[in-house]
């Protein structure tokens, strides 16, 4: 009986044992733990807005990337736990979203987008300490004594302004023999504005590209307000014919800039287009087809999917991460920029002892020559400038592809000049 | 004998602990997600126009026009709301669900569905094994947003069909209440943390009533 009784025992023990080994129960496997030692990082994005047409697909990338880092190790062993927010491109909604990032999430960094909001949100970001790295690269942005936290990771609006219309002037005006006999004649060269008024990021660089293009010796006709949400831009294209421009500079997001350009060109308005880097894009092209022949714009990075170091990881990301997201563009790319500077910056703080506004800032404005391929020019922070680089890669479109133009180094070209252009 | 008997017991044992044991944390399957319904939360109606007034008698001087009134902004709630069903026997969380709410636009036999909002959720919600959990995503359209949004993005293909931003947005503020278009979910990305790591799942519905 007792040896009977034994038997039981052992058996049930064994069971017992056997069933907690092996895991038969209910609730058998917990799924896998939400990590530990997290980096809590905001993003405001616009994917519902008037300039979602490319926040969308900025938005996509900035996911992507954050994702690809914490499959790849994180930062320096933690993950970042990302909090992203649409707001419609609407400034309050934008301050609102920031409020609860800083008090409730505590983030050490906020991942933004559009100039109105980012510049609202300066004095803001400079009094908490928290890092601002925005898809704004609006000149305005790059004097750190009055946006001590604001960064971003491409050539600010009126550097690319300039650069484009010196890009015009040199390879085009002074060389194309369209415009031989004006030049000849000792005629000026004419340009007229394209943009939102109302629109920070439109009118950011208008000051800057007006100076310039006095100094080139352009003549400068009126400027013409186009919305972004504009359907139709047959007015203003009739507007800037009477003073008949050889060029026209087109300040808005891509939509915008195609409409305008399809008018002018149902119009007759014999001019070459100069079209700002929110502007120019993958669906620029989709959108004009062989209207976009000969136009001229600004790309900050490397196009989706092209040659260069980094875009292996960017197409991975955006397979494995967003598989349903068929059509990328250059605006993922972008996201990736800003996103790597970040991811540099607090692996630096962070292995200084430092993962906070001040020393992500400090990380930052160590960089020099930071290299985050992409297409990316070599970036440098310093404590006194923001302004990551002076080189800007000018495209045309040839046979419905961008083509190099020129890449144009501003601060080599008019070194007394560089300094005197920080902050606007 | 009774060494056979304990040997025998053991064997059985193992094999009832084995055939318990989670069904291979190697072999997971992809959750299936799938559009349940849509609903209105929340609801302001369309302004209607104002009557036309008697015309005055006669020789009454004619009064200035008062100007149109701007496009109303109202807002309009949707929860769309899913069934994720976790066809593992383990335990897996949802990490991060996003899709493109879209809203169909119809015109003389033609049809066309436009973007209207991209929600994300980012909080977690653990499946149990064999379990279909229901997920509602609710969110607020502006009809100034939208017009704005449609405009920016889908202005010249409904410029094509004959349509303009704001008579559809009209049409989709005035119809929502009988449903009286497709709506969808499309770009949808899932993604779940499982015991053999994170799985991506890509989905998209369609609603009707």
């Amino acid at each position: 009986m007792i040896k009977h009784g034994g038997v039981i025992i052992t058996t049930i023990t064994i069971l017992t044992l056997l069933v907690l080994a092996l895991g038969c129960g209910p609730q058998a496997t917990p799924a896998a733990q939400a990590p530990v030692g997290e980096i809590p990082i905001g993003s405001i994005n616009d994917t519902t807005g008037p300039t979602s047409d490319v926040g969308k697909d900025y938005a996509a990338g900035i996911q992507d990337a954050i994702r690809w880092i914490n499959d790849h190790g994180g930062v320096n062993g933690k993950r970042i736990r990302l909090i992203l927010n649409d707001y419609g491109y609407r400034v309050p909604e934008a301050i609102t979203i920031y409020k609860r990032y800083r008090d409730i999430d505590k983030v050490v960094a906020v991942l933004g987008w559009g100039t109105g909001d980012t510049s609202a949100l300066a004095p803001t970001v400079a009094k908490d300490q928290i890092p601002y790295i925005s898809a704004s690269y609006s000149g305005e942005l790059t004097d750190p004594s009055k946006t001590p936290y604001n960064f971003f990771a491409a050539s600010d609006y009126s550097t690319n302004a300039r650069a484009a219309l010196l890009a015009w002037y040199e390879e085009i005006w002074l060389k194309d023999d369209r415009f031989k006999a004006e030049r000849e004649a000792g005629k000026k060269p004419r340009i007229v504005m394209f943009y939102s008024f109302p629109t920070p990021y439109s009118s950011a660089p208008i000051k800057a590209l007006k100076e310039f293009a006095q100094l080139l010796g352009f003549e400068i006709g009126p400027d013409q307000d186009i919305s972004l949400t504009a359907l139709d831009a047959k007015s203003q294209v009739l507007a800037a014919k009477e003073f008949n421009p050889h060029v026209i500079w087109h300040g808005n997001t891509t939509q915008s800039v195609a409409t305008a350009i399809r008018d002018a060109k149902a119009l007759g308005l014999q001019a070459d287009h100069l079209v700002n880097n929110w502007g120019f894009d993958e669906n620029f092209l989709r959108l004009l087809g062989p209207q976009a022949e000969g136009v001229i714009g600004i790309a900050v990075s490397a196009f989706y999917g092209e040659d260069v170091p980094g875009m292996d990881r960017v197409k991975e990301a955006a397979q494995k991460y967003n598989p349903a997201l068929k059509e990328r563009t250059i605006r993922t790319v972008q996201a990736w920029a800003n996103v790597m500077l970040l991811y540099e910056a607090l692996k630096k703080a962070d292995a200084a002892g430092q993962l906070n506004g001040p020393g992500i800032k400090a990380a930052i404005e160590s960089f020099r020559d930071l290299d985050i391929g992409l297409g990316v020019p070599p970036l440098t922070y310093t404590p006194d400038d923001h302004r990551p680089t002076s080189k800007v890669r000018i495209y045309i479109v040839r046979n419905g592809k961008f083509e190099l133009l020129k890449l144009v180094d501003l601060k080599e070209k008019f070194a007394d000049q560089w300094p005197k252009w920080k902050g606007y | 004998m009774q060494n056979t008997r304990r040997w025998l017991s053991l064997a059985l044992i193992i094999g009832i602990a084995t055939a318990c044991r989670p069904a291979g944390t190697t072999q997971i399957q992809d959750p299936k997600i799938t559009l349940a319904r849509v609903e209105v939360v929340a609801y302001y109606a369309w302004p209607t126009p104002i009557p036309t007034p008697t015309p005055p008698p006669p020789g009454t001087p004619t009064p200035t026009p008062a100007p149109p009134p701007p496009a109303p902004d109202l807002p309009l709630g949707l929860a769309y709301i899913f069934k994720i069903e976790n066809p593992n026997d383990v335990t897996i969380t949802l990490d991060q669900l996003k899709f493109t709410a879209q809203l169909e636009a119809k015109k003389d036999g033609q049809s066309a569905y436009f973007s209207v909002h991209a929600p994300l959720v980012d909080e977690d919600m653990s499946i149990p094994p064999r379990t279909t959990n229901e997920l509602r995503v609710t969110f607020f359209l502006s009809s100034r947003i939208v017009t704005t949004n449609l405009a920016v993005t889908s202005g010249h293909k409904l410029k094509e069909m004959g349509l303009t931003p704001g008579a559809v947005v009209e049409a989709w503020w005035k119809g929502i209440g009988d449903y009286a278009f497709g709506i969808r979910a499309t770009e949808g990305t899932a993604i779940f943390r499982t015991p053999a790591g994170e799985r991506v799942v890509a989905f998209e519905g369609e609603f009707h009533k």
